[in-house]
């Protein structure tokens, strides 16, 4: 390629404009690359998803029940809309490794043998899938087997229903039904603690005296069957057997959280990077405004010489593509670093059998597009004055701007304020616009650290809350079938359980009009100490003594009333059906409850009594041994440890928000220091001739360093209320985008954070002030005066 | 010289005015002017600042619009040329010299003689306008490395490089010493021997007018006379 | 001086906004007082009502009877027929010895019973005590006078009774949670039970009774959930100018909502109740 002058004097311009070149290519960076990874990692989870969810035969409908018998599954397969269906064995129980002095929670599901499995279909990793044999062979899956070092060979006892035998794994593997591998009672997963294993019906049946009986059924529906009318058929189907509700794979446990981070990856592929993008496209703006100002008498030079304004706007063009090309194109590879990154912590939690992430072509395009984008918005006026430019016009001396009194002047208070405090706010005032972009630009970098910071914020809140606040107990237990109140004196006998509250749990089914919705309702005690509500205002919730409480989505949703009566099938024991009144709603923080008084519960209920939940205040001097012994009681069905929940929470999630808040402050602070350099930058340039009449005249550099000090931090100062602001109001958008249905969390952010994003601004003004004072000190007071332009 | 020798007619303005705006205030830039310019000729503007005479130059040049009246050069109505057609003309006929150089400060003196060749229908080498200007050796120098003399005579080198049929040059020794100045003036004359191109030359100062063959006086946006110079003073002559 | 001033409240403002990063903000806590009381130690267990009066009608002799129509509930008089037993010649009466309620038919259709067999039982519903069967470990802590309360019956009010029996005979049984265990009969009768209780009482009615097996007066109680562990003592965080305190306490009797203290803290001071992993010495406290 022949290069012409102009596009040397292009690289030598690009050569001048190093440094505002690189603050700018710092912001595009930051945003292609987060742009490029997240909608990479979207792309390749969802597309890892659906192939193994494809070829390993995931399920469509899921149904658990008490238990039918196993001739059931020859009426689902002839339900119209079912293509194929399992009926299966799943039983919970107890795994006593050699490792650990406690036992693991243990879900064991039925393999149906290898040969007639159609759905669910296990990924081997390591090892095969379980055969008939003398001892019981167990497939377990990786989770479980990593978290606690399992080879294949190792032995282990297992109890099921108070039977204990000996199992030897055979193989390490994953399931699409289990890719997130979460134990159902606790919110967060617990490798270590709670394991999924599968073994041939023989051994399950025997050990769980389930033999001919299933209690848990996967079926595939036909292409073109309405999942709702199959929903019903089955749940018809199922209905004297204890069927707490079929559903799908929307509502499946694993598939959910699935779901969610594939969403949450396209979500930030779009909302943080379009911030980083949108000022660069500020900057863009006013590096090329500012350029072609100063350039005025070159343009109107090439004008002059016979270049059409055409080819004039396409060199100043040029040069701000390749500003964005100098961030965009790094900004793609260091996207591809990130989504690498990503995908090691994403294979911490989901098991897929493959998860390889790889750059799809398309989001690196998408990438580039979006980091070319800002030169063409930013750009666009600047190109505009180009072509509007007579170069007559622009070879005169530049008319005087004008100036109209200022406010400060019309109420006549020019005389108290010094001179350079008037040149000061009429050089702010005199370009709105530019000023408003700057401030606009300082808000955007303040509020993306109040965003980052709230994360943070909102998690501590969580937790605290949660763990510190509502759930006070130490350790809480989970009977296998509701027990008199003589378990509760029985705990309490046992020496480091200092204190015990009984709760009653259970499943049911909420009817108003043409409103159903499955739900566990809780039956309170009349004091609680321990485990309690907690309101979006961290108010305690009164249980009312008589009626329901129901969260306050029922109220907004189902349109119910307090005083309204509202229909209630218990899905177990002896599925009562009772209506009930409402007495209150409640502004819970997240999910859905339905809470009552134990008392009026279990007459509902039509029994004597019965508890399901005991929460426990342990000593922690003998934590282990209750622990131990908690689990081995065979009418305990879990135990869960809060402490040990909360830690590893800490642990996992924690420090991975704590990275990303890192990483997100960075990137603010390089929006910050890239508008704030850029805006001194420009003021200085612009005004160097003032300022060296101004140091000519005998004011000091102190003097001039001043002005333009005064300049930034009256745009900082501007900044800062509106920054913090909209800081929350991102954080409340976001917020309202994620679950709007169960999620009504109360946006929290410390004072502390706001307080972080302004140090960091102002930690960038220093920084380039400091550059700033170098650049004063070294102004060549003759060459200054000397070009008028 | 007599005054057939000069038949062809390049320009011929009648009631040109042009008004602009500074600010808050209208200036009357040029009232009613009318004037024909020909092929081959060296003309002199003169008058005082603010006479008209950059105005003048300018809408001649095809850098400005005029408020009223016509102009052409040759066939080509100038006024209601668009911006595309004006620019043409400027590339294919027009070499500019301002005052104040216009250099481009980031390309080399050489290369900002090839930035006008590159773009023009004929032009000679750029090599050989810095050559015409005396400054080969100085090629690959930056402006910001030449005395203003030097830089000036670049710009001229820009200029005529293009081998244009007109030379405009607004106050081209305005900057420059005596010396400087006179080696300045040299350079037009011989470009206008050489390539015969009809060379305008705005200044406020009368001995110039001496190397022209017609000087036209300008005062408050009018012409005031026009004058032809029986005899060319060589540049050595004059003196100021 | 102008500058000097503005330079300060520059410097002035950081400073703020570093304290305000820095300083980790109050915490919110559940205040507890600590209060002079007296303190009741009970056991908590499920308990039966049963009546006093309990009547087993047995057949007289080896025959068929009829199959009984009354219901488990079915009030009947004294000297009412509740059974027939063919013998002999005819059939021949079972009649009730008082006025009651049915409580328990064992044999409800018609046909041969023997001499003896257990036809039907029928209790005095207005004479009623209460039964519990507690751990033997529970009950040796019992003592006859102890008093009882009892609630979940339905109504508001819970029902009052004094134990008056602890069996000497334990048994094994099978406790709640699946281990077996000794258990001991515990007995109590009802005192001045209201009639409206009396309405809506019968036998067999479960009950959440609760048996006081001790008290303490002028005891110094402070929640169960402020205590912690430090080391191998109790602590609690005393609340001092708005500051958590670890304050070391020695314990007097721990029961299953209060402890009693016996050294460590005084009348009226403020402590932090269920104080949570975010409270540490030192740290601020915000009171909800």
């Amino acid at each position: 390629m022949v290069t012409n002058s102009l596009d040397i004097k292009l690289f030598r311009d690009l050569k001048q404009l190093r440094a505002q070149t690189i603050t700018t290519a710092i912001l595009v960076i930051c945003g292609v690359s987060l742009l490029v990874s997240s909608w990479s990692a979207f792309q390749s989870l969802r597309s890892v998803r659906d192939s193994y969810y494809k070829n390993y035969q995931f399920a469509d409908i899921f149904a658990e029940f008490k238990a039918a018998p196993a001739e059931i599954i020859a009426k689902i397969r002839h339900l119209d809309g079912i293509e194929s269906a399992e009926a299966r064995i799943v039983m919970d129980g107890l795994v006593y490794l050699k490792t650990q002095p406690e036992p693991a929670l243990a879900r064991f599901i039925m393999l149906t043998p290898a040969n007639q499995s159609n759905l669910n279909k296990l990924y081997i990793r390591r090892g095969r899938l379980p055969v008939e044999s003398t001892e019981i062979e167990i497939a377990v899956h990786e989770a479980f087997a990593e978290a606690n070092n399992l080879s294949l060979g190792d032995t282990f006892k297992i109890l099921i229903q108070g039977q204990s035998e000996d199992a030897k794994i055979v193989g390490i593997t994953i399931s699409p039904e289990f890719v997130y591998a979460l134990n159902p009672a606790a919110p967060l997963p617990d490798d270590h603690h709670f394991g999924i294993f599968w073994l041939l019906p023989k051994p399950l049946q025997r050990m769980a005296k389930m033999k001919d009986v299933t209690n848990s059924i996967i079926a595939k529906m036909s292409k073109d069957a309405s999942t709702g009318a199959v929903l019903e058929r089955v749940n018809q189907v199922l209905k004297p057997y204890g069927n707490s509700g079929a559903y799908e794979r929307k509502h499946q446990l694993s598939n959910m959280f699935v779901e969610d981070e594939i969403r949450q990856q396209k979500a930030s592929a779009i909302i943080t990077p379009s911030i980083f993008l949108l000022v660069a496209a500020f900057l863009t703006h006013i590096i090329l405004s500012r350029l072609v100002a100063i350039h005025r008498p070159q343009i109107a030079t090439l004008k002059a010489l016979g270049y059409y304004d055409r080819e004039i706007s396409l060199h100043y063009m040029k040069m701000i593509l390749i500003m964005m090309l100098v961030g965009a194109i790094p900004g793609i590879f260091l996207g591809d670093i990130i989504g690498i990154l990503l995908t090691r912590t994403y294979q911490q939690f989901f098991h897929f059998p493959n998860l390889n992430f790889s750059l799809s072509l398309q989001a690196a395009i998408i990438g580039l597009v979006a980091g070319i984008t800002p030169a063409l918005l930013g750009g666009w006026s600047g190109l505009r004055a180009i072509y509007k430019l007579t170069p007559a016009e622009a070879m005169r001396a530049p008319s005087p701007p004008v100036y109209k009194p200022s406010i400060i002047e019309r109420w006549g208070l020019q005389t108290r304020i010094s001179i350079k405090t008037k040149m000061v706010w009429r050089n702010l005032f005199f370009r709105p616009v530019r000023l408003l972009l700057s401030v606009l630009g300082i808000c955007a970098a303040l509020a993306v650290i109040v965003t980052g910071g709230s994360w943070n914020d909102m998690t501590d809140f969580l937790m605290a809350t949660q763990f510190q606040r509502q759930q006070r107990e130490d350790m809480s237990v989970s009977f296998l079938k509701p027990l008199p109140a003589s378990s509760i004196r029985e705990l309490l006998n046992i020496p480091g359980i200092l204190a015990a509250e009984g709760q009653r749990s259970v499943p049911a089914r909420l009817i108003y009009k043409n409103h159903k919705r499955e739900l566990g309702i809780t039956g309170w005690p009349d004091h609680i100490q321990m485990s309690r509500k907690l309101d979006k205002d961290l108010k305690n919730i009164e249980i009312p003594d008589n009626g329901i409480l129901l969260s306050r989505y029922f109220q907004d949703a189902w349109g119910l009333k307090v005083g309204e009566n509202i229909d209630i099938e218990i899905l177990e024991g002896k599925l009562p059906v009772f209506s009930t009144r409402i007495a209150a709603f409640s502004d819970d923080l997240i999910g859905l409850s339905a809470s009552m008084k134990f008392r009026p519960l279990l007459k509902e209920l039509k029994e004597e009594t019965g508890y399901n939940v005991v929460t426990l205040k342990v000593d922690p001097i003998k934590s282990t041994e209750v622990y131990v012994k908690l689990k081995n009681f065979s009418q305990i069905y879990s135990v869960n440890l809060k402490k040990q929940l909360y830690l590893g929470f800490q642990e996992s999630m924690g420090g991975l928000i704590r990275v990303f808040t890192m990483v997100l402050i960075i990137f603010a602070l390089a929006i910050a220091i890239g508008i704030i350099y850029n805006s001194v930058r420009v003021s200085f340039s612009e005004r160097s001739w003032e300022m060296a009449s101004l140091r000519i005249l005998g004011f000091s550099k102190g003097s001039v360093f001043e002005m333009l000090t005064s300049e930034i931090v009256t745009q900082i100062s501007l900044a800062i209320i509106p920054g913090c602001l909209a800081g929350w109001g991102l954080v409340y958008l976001s917020m309202e985008s994620i679950h709007a249905e169960t999620f009504s969390f109360p946006v929290f952010i410390e004072p502390s954070t706001f307080a972080m994003a302004i140090l960091v601004i102002i930690f960038a003004l220093i920084f380039s002030l400091l550059i700033m004072l170098r650049m004063i000190g070294s102004i060549n007071l003759v060459d200054a005066l000397k070009v008028r332009e | 010289m007599q005054d057939n020798q000069f038949s062809e007619v390049l320009f011929s303005a009648k009631q040109l005015s042009k008004i602009y705006r500074m600010g808050e205030i209208d200036v009357h830039a040029l009232r009613e002017i009318s004037l024909e310019l020909f092929a081959g000729e060296i003309v002199v503007l003169l008058g005082p600042s603010g006479s008209g005479k950059s105005t003048l130059l300018n809408i001649l040049g095809g850098l400005d619009n005029p408020t009223s009246g016509e102009v052409h050069y040759k066939e080509h109505n100038l006024v209601t040329a668009t911006e595309k057609e004006l620019t043409t003309f400027r590339r294919e006929h027009v070499g500019f010299v301002f005052q104040f150089y216009n250099l481009i400060p980031s390309l080399t003196a050489e290369e900002n003689v090839t930035l006008a060749t590159e773009i023009a229908l004929s032009p000679i080498s750029s090599n050989l306008a810095l050559h015409l200007v005396g400054l080969e050796d100085r090629a690959h120098h930056f402006p910001s490395q030449l005395s203003g003399g030097e830089q000036q005579r670049i710009a001229i080198a820009r200029a005529v490089a293009k081998r244009p049929d007109i030379l405009l040059c607004d106050e081209p020794t305005g900057a420059l010493d005596y010396t400087t100045g006179k080696k300045v003036l040299e350079t037009l004359l011989r470009v206008n021997s050489e390539i015969a191109t009809l060379v305008v030359i705005i200044t406020h100062n009368a001995s110039i007018a001496g190397i022209a063959d017609r000087v036209i006086k300008m005062a408050n946006g009018r012409i005031h006379s026009v004058a032809t110079n029986s005899k060319r003073m060589s540049v050595e002559d004059i003196q100021w | 001086m102008k500058k000097y001033f503005i330079i300060i409240i520059a410097i002035l403002f950081v400073a703020g906004l570093l304290y305000v990063y820095l300083v980790p903000s109050p915490v919110e806590v559940e205040v507890a007082i600590v209060k002079r009381g007296i303190f009741r130690r009970s056991i908590k267990t499920d308990g039966i009502l049963r009546s006093k009066d309990r009547y087993i009608i047995p057949a007289f002799g080896d025959g068929d009877i009829k199959r009984i129509e009354l219901k488990v509930g079915d009030p009947v008089k004294k000297g009412a027929v509740v059974a027939q037993l063919y013998w002999d010649t005819g059939y021949l009466p079972l009649k009730s010895p008082i006025d009651g309620v049915i409580s328990r038919v064992f044999h409800e259709s018609a046909g041969p019973v023997r001499r003896g067999d257990q036809i039907v039982e029928v209790v005095n519903p207005r004479n009623l005590e209460i039964i519990s069967e507690l751990l033997t470990t529970d009950a040796t802590q019992v003592r006859i006078g102890n008093s009882v309360t009892g609630e979940g019956w339905g109504g508001k009010d819970p029902i009052r009774a004094v134990v008056v029996r602890i069996s000497k005979a334990g048994f094994i049984k099978l406790s709640a949670l699946g281990v077996e265990e000794e258990k001991t009969e515990i007995i109590a009768d009802l005192k001045d039970p209201s009639s409206e209780m009396l309405e809506h009482l019968g036998s067999n009615f479960h009950l959440d009774i609760s048996i006081e097996i001790g008290t303490i007066e002028n005891a110094l109680l402070i929640p169960i959930g402020a205590i912690f562990r430090v080391g191998q003592d109790w602590a609690v965080y005393k609340i001092v100018n708005n500051r958590a305190r670890e304050t070391k306490i020695e314990i007097k009797v721990r029961g299953t909502d209060e402890v009693v203290i016996e050294k460590g803290l005084v009348e009226n001071e403020r402590i932090i109740n269920y104080p949570g992993d975010l409270v540490k010495e030192g740290t601020r406290i915000k009171i909800k």
